[in-house]
């Protein structure tokens, strides 16, 4: 356990982290009056974003543990590739179940059920860009002698912050 | 590897789907607290980095005690051993500083777009969540990864995903609550 360089990385990783999310949250505050039309809209963003943030975390600490293991090396991507397949159903799957539930919730709650399919939307568009960017920073930052372990996950999350929020808006342009 | 497969999908599965069910909550606080980011000019700013944050380090740790699992340098239980205490410890100091930072860089870079924001109020707001909300993520996180393991689930599958999913529960309440004692 070697405390500062653990403090020092993920200090890093966090700083940076705040430059990305800042940009998600001046996205939210300009779009604020989105928000108030569409009313739960904004219930939206915390599973969009953390869905995508989810599975990009979950991609790379199980690629921190196989470089770290040896069972993913340079001449060995056979583990690669099928995490990144797994994780990417996972993500798909739980994009089409959410909606679904959220679409539930929406009659319920006597929202509009076209909020279900911008969540679905805004899915298909985060998957393939968390899964290349999550896989791209675990590989990255082992290759330059960093631990994967504090690097990918903090910056994933912030990534789809952003991401989230750019493909919520997307979508919602799109569909509403 | 079949097998695997299947109880890694199961895995991943059943995490996530606990996860987007606790998120609608942290998203029913968001919707609730709407009214407060038009009297607090920065607010929502600032929301979406310290939520990160928390769930960035929780995860970060959590990525950590799982390797340190898998390595075999870590019993899942909880003791005075230094490659437990010292990660506990990296992730309340980081939780203390990362709040301040977070906060400080997002409001000069909303500055530096000409968009105003209630600079000192803003600054006790996140330091009084980030007190609120660090210590009990850490024990959470440290919590989750050992009953995992313990029961053979992969902490790499579990962790990350419940540690950002219960940060922002407890950042958005820790945030809601200091707003609202704040006024």
């Amino acid at each position: 356990m070697r405390f500062w360089r653990t403090v020092a990385e993920t200090y890093l990783a966090v700083v940076i982290c705040a430059f990305i999310s800042f940009f998600s949250g001046l996205l939210a505050e300009y779009s604020l009056s989105l928000f108030y039309t569409f009313p739960f809209l904004l219930v939206m963003v915390p599973p969009i974003n953390d869905i995508a943030g989810n599975v990009g975390t979950i991609l790379g600490a199980r690629l921190s543990s196989a470089l770290h293991l040896g069972t993913i090396a340079p001449r060995r991507k056979g583990e690669l590739y099928s995490n990144m397949k797994i994780v990417s159903i996972s993500s798909l799957l739980m994009y089409a179940v959410v909606s679904l539930v959220f679409f539930l919730y929406l009659m319920l709650a006597g929202g509009s059920g076209r909020l279900a399919l911008v969540m679905l939307l805004s899915g298909l568009i985060l998957t393939p860009m968390v899964i290349l960017s999550s896989t791209f920073l675990s590989l990255l930052s082992f290759a330059k002698g960093l631990d994967p372990d504090n690097i990918t996950g903090p910056l994933i999350t912030s990534l789809c912050d952003v991401l989230g929020m750019c493909s919520l808006l997307l979508s919602a342009r799109l569909l509403l | 590897m079949e097998k695997t497969a299947k109880t890694l999908l199961f895995q991943i599965l059943s995490v996530l789907t606990f996860c987007a069910v606790a998120d609608f909550s942290a998203g029913s606080v968001l919707e609730g607290m709407k009214e407060k980011f038009y009297i607090i000019p920065g607010l929502l700013t600032i929301v979406p980095p310290l939520v990160g944050l928390r769930g960035n380090i929780g995860c970060a740790l959590g990525s950590r005690l799982g390797t340190a699992l898998h390595l075999g340098t870590l019993r899942p239980k909880f003791s005075r051993d230094w490659e437990l205490v010292g990660n506990a410890l990296a992730a309340i100091f980081l939780s203390i500083v990362g709040s301040l930072t977070v906060v400080i860089v997002s409001l000069v870079l909303r500055g530096l777009v000409g968009l105003p924001s209630l600079f000192g109020d803003l600054v006790v707001i996140a330091l009084l969540s980030g007190v609120l909300a660090g210590i009990p993520i850490t024990f959470l996180t440290i919590l989750v990864a050992f009953l995992s393991f313990r029961r053979r689930w992969d902490p790499d599958n579990v962790t990350g995903p419940v540690m950002t999913t219960l940060g922002d529960i407890v950042t958005m309440l820790s945030i809601y609550l200091v707003v609202l004692w704040w006024g």
